[in-house]
């Protein structure tokens, strides 16, 4: 069963809090890190240095930064929603500002929710364990990743 | 025979030699107040005729012995509207053959009319008078067609003139057509350029909200990680970790409050007919600060109807509520009141707080932007909210203005048009 976060997050302090709150909030899922949009594309398609599964799992989840050097978030969450493989695969948006064009981008590009990062630390511990209690525990997707397309 | 000439065209000119004849009849046609010439020959009757004349009375004898190549040029170079009377007194009996020939001659070029001799007056005078009257015909002829001349130069004229300003007016519209699009292209660049400026804020402003606010957030949290997890802080480092927080803090509320306004101020405004009431009620439910134990929001029902754009009033009138339970003295619990009033098809909400009141020398400032009456230590705040709620009234084709009694509160009033037509 897939339970590793993939967090794509281009700025280091946002990494180092990320994974404080996560630990803070006692959430003990794997998580994997990838600093641009093209690394977050190759993570989840399997690509180049992600290629091997054992080390780098399919994520259960994907926390996704708009502001990525190579390839936009946006785009990189374009690219998940055009592959079928990759149809149920949970994507939330988090990012510094809700700027309206972005949440409409977004949600019509596919977004299964957008967060604004919030600048208290305990704010941010609250916000992962709802994260998790929601995405990881209640929600149910189909299945999905390369094997889901052999499946068929 | 010295009377002034009064009509050159009904002068009766005469030539008899024998002065017999051309006497009598000059007198007698002037007894019957007909103007009359006598000229001594036939060269000198022609240079009479050609500055006009009614009518040409020759005896024959006159035309017998004397050259008369210059009346018959005189009638052939007569204008088309001229058929010159020409009266010949005969003698009575034979014509001679020469005679006859050259009478008939004269008959081709003009109206001839025989009177033999002896003759009676009245004969005369009513022979006269008929080639008189044939011959003002004539020129009433002339006169006509010399009117019809100049009416057909006048106009050849006036449509030269129409031609001309046709030509002009054609100019002139193709100028004007050619300004127009010349203008229609500079509104083309104008717009243009326009949104391109526009994009570039909008590109400025998020750029702002995201890259700037990155930072902030990493100094707002390490230097909390340092308060909550260094246990051997000295007192005065951790004041000064505390401040770092909150200035942090309060330089991210005045990026967030500066793009706020620099939305206000370009957004797009749709009017329609707003709720006011069901908006207050919204914006109160979700602000804790505005409810019970923390502070009294009076709502008087019912509130009457504006025309505005819902999200713009929404942040004004928060805006305000926040205002009105932010600024009270310690110890005193906000109470706020709200009520409309009509007046001229204009509604005036009334936002009316119990709190430290307004200065009259700061009533106009405050909605400055950056304006501030208080340290940010007594009354947080960016000094931005009123100059939003100004700005966003404004758009919305409104007005915005306050009443205050320093230390009892302040009434805060928008104006904005009522739904209800009068």
């Amino acid at each position: 069963m897939n339970t590793t976060i993939l967090l794509v997050e281009d700025s280091e302090d946002d990494v180092f809090f990320m994974k404080r709150a996560l630990k803070q909030a006692g959430v003990d899922n794997p998580l994997q890190v990838v600093m641009d949009g093209q690394a977050a594309i190759d993570y989840v398609a399997g690509h180049n240095q992600y290629a091997d599964r054992s080390q780098f799992p399919v994520p259960a989840l994907v926390l996704l930064d708009l502001r990525l050097p190579l390839v936009p978030g946006m785009d990189v969450l374009k690219w998940i929603r055009s592959h079928s493989d990759w149809v149920g695969l949970p994507v939330v948006i988090l990012t510094s500002s809700r700027h309206e064009n972005d949440l409409r981008d977004a949600y019509a590009s596919g977004a299964n929710s957008f967060l604004v990062k919030p600048s208290e630390s305990a704010e941010l511990v609250a916000m992962v364990r709802s994260v998790k209690d929601y995405w990881l525990r209640l929600n149910n997707t189909p299945a999905y990743g390369p094997r889901a397309e052999s499946r068929h | 025979m010295s009377s002034p000439v009064q009509n050159i065209d009904a002068r009766v000119l005469i030539v008899a030699p024998s002065g017999r004849d051309a006497g009598s009849a000059a007198e007698v046609l002037r007894a019957e107040r007909i103007e009359a010439l006598e000229c001594s020959d036939i060269p000198q009757l022609c240079e009479e005729a050609s500055k006009g004349a009614g009518v040409l009375l020759v005896a024959q004898e006159g035309l017998a012995h004397q050259s008369l190549d210059c009346l018959l040029s005189l009638l052939d170079k007569q204008p088309p509207w001229s058929d010159l009377p020409l009266i010949v007194l005969t003698t009575g009996g034979d014509v001679t053959n020469k005679g006859a020939k050259f009478l008939m001659n004269l008959g081709q070029r003009s109206a001839v009319t025989l009177l033999e001799r002896p003759l009676r007056r009245s004969t005369l005078v009513s022979a006269i008078r008929a080639a008189l009257r044939a011959r003002g015909r004539q020129c009433e002829m002339r006169d006509l067609m010399a009117q019809r001349e100049q009416i057909v130069a006048e106009l050849r004229t006036r449509t030269v003139r129409l031609e001309e300003s046709q030509r002009e007016l054609l100019q002139a519209k193709e100028i004007i057509s050619k300004h127009a699009e010349d203008l229609e292209q500079t509104v083309r660049e104008r717009t243009a350029k326009l949104t391109e400026t526009n994009a570039q804020l909008e590109a400025f402003s998020y750029s702002i909200s995201h890259d700037m606010r990155g930072p902030l957030r990493a100094m707002q949290q390490y230097s909390q990680i340092l308060m909550d997890e260094e246990t051997e802080l000295k007192p005065e480092s951790r004041d000064f970790l505390l401040r770092i927080s909150r200035a942090s803090t309060r330089l991210d509320r005045l990026i967030q409050d500066v793009l706020l306004y620099s939305r206000a101020a370009r957004a797009e405004v749709r009017l329609s007919d707003v709720d006011t009431e069901k908006l207050i009620h919204e914006i109160v439910h979700q602000y804790p600060g505005l409810q019970e134990p923390k502070a009294e929001v009076r709502i008087s029902q019912p509130l009457a109807p504006v025309v505005a754009h819902e999200a713009s009033l929404t942040q004004c009138i928060s805006n305000l509520l926040s205002n009105a339970v932010k600024f009270v003295p310690p110890g005193r619990k906000p109470l706020v009141s709200v009520r409309t009033q009509q007046h001229n098809g204009t509604v005036r909400l009334w936002i009316e707080d119990n709190g430290i009141g307004i200065a009259p020398k700061n009533q106009e400032r405050i909605f400055n932007i950056f304006e501030r009456v208080h340290s940010p230590s007594q009354y947080e705040g960016t000094g931005i909210g009123l100059a939003i709620v100004k700005k966003t009234v404004e758009r919305m084709g409104g007005r915005v203005g306050l009443e205050s009694d320093l230390g009892r509160g302040t009434k805060f009033w928008i104006d904005l048009p009522s739904p209800h037509k009068a």
